[in-house]
């Protein structure tokens, strides 16, 4: 009841910022966090409740953004242009997870980011020149749309692993995390299972490299494809607690605030100490700050829980 | 109810070769199990009854030989695909979804495996249900991660017969278990039984062999060397040469006969 009350009073919030927030970079910096959040939540799907460490993300988001946008520019409505773009990367999706999820652990991780890889380069060799917006649509540029945008993906997505963590699919995919030769033996097709996901997570990053590509005043159509994509969304997922629901967004949170202050004073360096954050909470938090807060909360919540299960038949 | 004298076997194993390296694991093992049934699967350590389990629940292919299940040939079927059919295993290591909680282990196989639920509400019912058959109800909401063994080898077949097989295969349900966990074990499984499920058991408890199987195939160096009753079998030769070495010492004892 009061965790319902908490997700109206966020999502009432998130869409009254643009009005409400006076200053423009906050809008901005909260775009940012959904955008993020989303493209996090995206990798959870198969990276979190799936187990399996995709380091090719950035092909999926990638060509969302080089779709859309060639598509947008060249005078087709945005909604087309994205329907396209999330098109083109769900298919990608199944065509690069039905091999290389074959393949097992590390071998599956290497196997996308060469994918991501040869695409970022191809990428760059075909279409070398920077795409920027005309003059004409940039006078035309205002935040708010993209912020909304982003504002439903982060939403979609999330219900998308809601869902997963009370479907029968989202059962069969933890389990085939767990123990791939247990949830065989009982009838989950592990191989199945993960392409499902993966390809949903390609689809959505997509949608997020769209919404990105939409008014950016001008990248190098190889940027979208860089590993950052994949990287940024990866720690986001574990710092805040990958394989659950809240933990993109509170991981999005965190990282856009720490980076913000970091690359404000160190510069380059920030990157560094990202790095020894990333080590901490793998090392220390392996859950991230979800499952930490669960467990401080869950101490004082338990007998309060278990008072409430027997209330329940009533 | 006679064996082998069924039409039809449940599960029928033709010839099935598995080597690793030179190693011939499973060496052209021929076997029916029928429905109904319990059958012992009997050998020394290393005479390839994990393996020809391996075969059975698909998690290794065959080098040579065919599998049919209920006249369905399966050879090339993946786990899950058997699972769904009736086919269903144990892990001679137990195995479980550690950090999943107890009910959720056999929520899972409640959902898949053969004959799901058509709800996620009603197989956590049901799933529930078998835990208390179990005996593991006040452990359900407790991580796998944290059973002690017993425990854990009672998840097993819980978890096991939420997939509501038709076939169960348990590899050494007894080992590790102390007297009053065997007897525990041996009224789950004849309530298995009772409800139409048939079984194959690797087992080197011998009260266990006895109380169960209505049959056994003595398996040696990846080869069928005997099949019948466990009394049967037990008295033959060559099972008890398997086990316990030929009669005559090849060396003389260092003390003479008292």
């Amino acid at each position: 009841m009061s965790r319902r009350l908490v997700l109206g009073c966020v999502a009432a919030g998130l869409a009254m910022l643009p009005v409400l927030a006076g200053s423009r970079p906050v809008v901005e910096w909260s775009f940012l966090v959904l955008l993020y959040a989303a493209l996090a939540q995206s990798w959870n799907l198969l990276g979190g409740f799936g187990g399996q460490v995709n380091l090719g993300h950035a092909a999926f988001f990638g060509l969302g953004a080089l779709v859309t946008r060639r598509l947008w520019l060249g005078g087709l409505p945005l909604g087309e242009a994205l329907l396209a773009g999330t098109a083109a990367a769900t298919a990608m999706g199944a065509v690069v997870g039905a091999p290389s999820l074959r393949l097992r652990g590390p071998y599956f991780a290497i196997g996308t980011l060469a994918v991501a890889e040869i695409l970022r380069i191809t990428v760059g060799n075909i279409l070398p020149e920077v795409s920027a917006l005309p003059a004409t649509t940039l006078a035309a540029y205002a935040l708010a749309p993209r912020y909304y945008l982003a504002l439903v993906l982060a939403g979609a997505v999330t219900a998308a692993a809601w869902w997963l963590t009370r479907s029968r699919f989202g059962c069969g995919l933890v389990a085939a995390r767990e123990d791939e030769a247990v949830a065989e033996s009982i009838g989950v097709s592990v191989f199945r299972h993960r392409l499902v996901a993966f390809v949903l997570g390609s689809g959505f990053a997509g949608i997020a490299g769209g919404i990105f590509a939409y008014y950016h005043p001008s990248f190098y159509p190889s940027f979208a494809f860089n590993p950052l994509w994949t990287f940024d969304p990866l720690v986001i997922a574990y710092l805040g607690g990958a394989g659950t629901v809240e933990g993109p967004w509170v991981g999005a949170v965190v990282y856009l605030a720490l980076r913000e202050a970091l690359a404000l004073r160190l510069g380059e360096l920030h990157l560094l100490i990202f790095g020894a954050c990333f080590i901490a909470v793998v090392v220390a938090l392996p859950g991230g700050v979800v499952q930490a807060l669960r467990g401080l909360g869950g101490r004082a919540a338990r007998p309060r829980r278990a008072a409430g299960s027997q209330a329940t038949p009533v | 109810m006679t064996p082998g004298a069924s039409p039809q076997a449940l599960l029928d194993v033709r010839a099935l070769s598995k080597a690793f390296g030179g190693l011939r694991a499973v060496d052209a093992v021929s076997l029916a199990v029928h429905e109904g049934e319990i059958l012992g699967l009997l050998g020394p350590n290393g005479s390839g009854k994990t393996t020809l389990f391996n075969l059975i629940a698909g998690d290794l292919a065959p080098d040579a030989g065919e599998i049919y299940f209920a006249g369905r040939p399966i050879t090339r079927y993946a786990p899950s695909r058997r699972a769904a059919l009736g086919i269903v295993r144990t892990f001679q290591l137990v195995r479980a979804l550690l950090n999943l909680t107890v009910l959720d282990n056999v929520l899972v196989a409640r959902l898949y495996g053969r004959e799901p639920a058509p709800s996620v509400s009603r197989a956590r019912a049901e799933a529930r249900r078998c835990l208390e058959i179990a005996g593991l109800d006040d452990r359900a909401g407790r991580p796998a991660a944290r059973l002690p063994l017993a425990d854990r080898k009672k998840l097993e077949i819980a978890r096991a017969l939420a997939a509501r097989p038709r076939l169960l295969l348990l590899d050494e349900p007894a080992a590790g278990l102390d007297q009053r966990e065997v007897d525990a074990l041996l009224s789950l499984v004849r309530g298995a039984r009772a409800e139409g499920i048939t079984l194959m058991i690797v087992e080197h408890n011998m009260r266990v062999v006895h109380a169960l199987c209505d049959r056994v195939v003595v398996l040696s160096a990846g080869r069928a060397i005997a099949e019948g009753t466990p009394a049967r079998v037990l008295e033959h030769a060559a099972v008890v040469e398997v086990y316990l070495g030929r009669g005559d010492p090849p060396v003389r004892p260092l003390t003479g006969p008292r």
